[in-house]
């Protein structure tokens, strides 16, 4: 596992701008050199395109593509296994098929977008960036989440949102059981229904802030909707706060 | 100190053993990971729940290093020790001679991660130069008693304006499992990711002792690189925690696990306790009571400007001073562990230890001294 990377070069064309193309990359290569070559891949000039890679060989492996923190472009086919994409920066990456448990991690910044079904635990403990699932998600989706936004285009399992001190959660579809518990300055927004709704938490209405958040998350996450077809939930001592206009966070909530 | 152990003693060489000179000086450990990566220890002592959310910043941090310089694992994450943009003694400074870590960077300290099930505090950086990755399995309690991180450590590990502090400033409920895993028949996926991220380190799961003979098999089946009991959850006597810890390792050895090293959590021990413990079956000792006479120094000074401690005479905390000031308290404590434990070695491991008591000797399977006289229980 310690040949070289093979990168080759194309340049491809996309509107007016030119894009730099990088084929070849797989993880044949042993996870720590494909690490390696993706870092070493100079970056575009160009702000408004980011480089792109196509990796192959990794479908069906484990912890796929971890801690990585580089502005490029990664496309990739599933299925994955668990924890792929964990604890990245700045990358983004398209990938097409199912992933495991716990995809993106504890994601710092950059976007993952999955065109497939995810495990459980998506998302956990991000503190930023996007996750995008067009599919569905399992249990405990966005469980102690610290920031970002996580989009699932589908349905979300059971405890959604559990633990989550900060970010957006965006569900297109329904929720299973308890969504929200122990959430905390999290936000949920969801289109369809939830089976239930964790102890604290409430349906809200969509203030005009959040629906530019949500709107904006929509765009990031590249999904065609409108904002006002969803219900906000925050917990109720966030909701009693902004009606007694003392800001979003006080007092006291437990 | 109190002394939980006393009822058993270091069984000296017989008095014919003829001199062949002290043993080599070395109670360094070496922990292998799964891949057969190896990582090396200088002392088995570590300090596994240091409560840094109750001193101030800067102090936390200093106070980390200097116990790291003297050979001793400090659990911490770089945000219980600085805010996001500054740099940690722990996990920055050169460690010097203090430790000799053969496949971590030369210039980390001995650190453990505490990988706790929702990640609070945590970023990707802690994984850099770890020696262990800490897989805590256990829910927490605070104060209280809830199963719940107080406002101060919230506070700490996530950075927020102080007029809109997280969940208005109240408790955060602590979390059970991992989020992300699906049960403990798929905890070996997670320690195995683990091993990736921290590539330097070997992974431990930590566990209450409450259903050790379900939940110790279930864990050791995950393969971890260690497994760390918090048998401070309970209120042992001495005798319990003794029986305990030998127990353990022997469901342990059962589970054909010979080689896997067990840390123990005792709560309050002697250093005489932590070689005792040692001997019986333990790989490394938690010393968190040693240490907390540390955080209530600088906790009291803090609140008390006029401590009689010397801290508030301690204006730069990045010093020698604090290095020394912290040496002075600890090093007692770890010169008495480390001579006990260069004595023991003079004996074979089933002659380390003994007691007058009849009752002790059977529960823990040691001798009883051969004495003119009855030791009563």
């Amino acid at each position: 596992m310690n040949q070289s990377p093979n990168i080759k070069s194309t340049v491809g064309r996309q509107g007016s701008l030119s894009r730099s193309h990088f084929n070849g990359l797989s993880l044949d290569l042993g996870a720590q050199e494909l690490s390696k070559a993706i870092h070493e891949i100079p970056i575009d000039d160009n702000d408004e395109q980011l480089t792109q890679v196509d990796v192959n060989g990794s479908a069906g492996q484990d912890a796929v593509l971890m801690r990585l923190d580089h502005p490029i472009r990664i496309k990739m086919e599933g299925p994955l296994g668990d924890y792929a994409f964990a604890f990245n920066q700045q990358a983004d990456i398209r990938m097409t098929g199912n992933v495991g448990n716990g995809v993106a991690e504890g994601m710092i910044s950059g976007a993952v977008r999955v065109r497939g079904d995810a495990g459980i635990g998506a998302g956990a403990a991000m503190t930023g960036g996007t996750l995008a699932i067009y599919g569905n998600a399992g249990n405990r989706c966005g469980a102690a989440m610290r920031g970002g936004g996580v989009f699932v285009r589908g349905d979300v399992g059971d405890d959604a949102g559990v633990g989550a001190l900060g970010g957006m959660i965006v569900i297109g579809g329904d929720a299973g059981h308890n969504l929200g518990d122990a959430m905390s300055n999290a936000t949920v927004f969801i289109r369809g229904s939830a089976a239930s709704l964790a102890a604290g938490v409430t349906d809200a209405p969509l203030r005009k802030r959040e629906q530019l958040r949500l709107g904006l998350l929509l765009i990031n996450a590249s999904i065609r909707g409108d904002a006002k077809e969803f219900r906000r939930i925050v917990p109720s001592a966030m909701l009693e706060a902004e009606a007694n206009e003392r800001g979003e966070l006080n007092p006291n909530w437990r | 100190m109190n002394e939980r152990l006393e009822k058993i003693c270091f069984l000296p060489p017989p008095m014919d053993t003829p001199w062949a000179g002290a043993p080599a000086e070395d109670r360094s450990i070496q922990v292998q990971r799964s891949d057969g990566r190896t990582v090396a220890l200088k002392l088995p002592l570590f300090w596994y729940d240091p409560p840094w959310s109750e001193i101030e910043i800067t102090s936390a941090d200093a106070i980390a290093g200097a116990v790291a310089r003297l050979g001793v694992l400090v659990s911490a994450l770089r945000s219980d020790l600085a805010s996001t943009d500054e740099e940690t003694e722990l996990h920055g400074a050169s460690s010097g001679e203090a430790i000799s870590i053969q496949v971590q960077a030369p210039e980390s300290l001995p650190r453990i991660i505490p990988y706790r099930p929702e990640r609070y505090g945590l970023s990707d950086r802690d994984f850099d130069g770890a020696g262990v990755v800490d897989v805590r399995l256990a829910m927490r309690r605070n104060p209280t008693g809830r199963f719940a991180y107080t406002p101060t450590e919230i506070g700490r590990w996530e950075a927020t304006q102080v007029e809109s502090p997280l969940a208005g400033g109240g408790w955060v409920p602590a979390a059970s499992f991992p989020p992300d895993v699906h049960g403990l028949g798929k905890l070996e996926g997670k320690l195995e990711q683990l091993r990736l991220l921290a590539g330097d380190a070997a992974v431990f799961v930590s566990m209450d002792p409450h259903r050790l003979n379900e939940e110790l098999p279930a864990v050791l089946r995950s393969q971890p690189d260690g497994v760390i009991v918090r048998l401070n959850a309970l209120e042992l006597s001495g005798l319990e925690l003794a029986h305990c810890v030998k127990q353990t390792r022997a469901i342990m050895d059962e589970q054909q696990c010979e080689h896997l090293p067990l840390w123990v959590v005792p709560g309050a021990i002697s250093a005489a306790d932590a070689a005792k413990l040692i001997a019986l079956g333990a790989n490394a000792v938690a010393i968190d009571s040693w240490c907390q006479e540390l955080i209530n120094e600088v906790r009291d000074a803090q609140q008390n400007a006029t401590s009689t401690s010397g801290y508030s005479s301690l204006s730069a905390p990045k010093t020698q001073e604090w290095v020394d000031w912290v040496e002075g308290e600890l090093f007692r404590h770890i010169e008495r562990f480390d001579g006990l434990m260069h004595a023991m070695v003079y004996q074979p491991p089933e002659a380390r230890l003994a007691t007058l008591s009849v009752k002790w000797a059977s529960k823990l399977s040691i001798p009883t001294l051969n004495v003119p006289f009855d030791a009563g229980s």
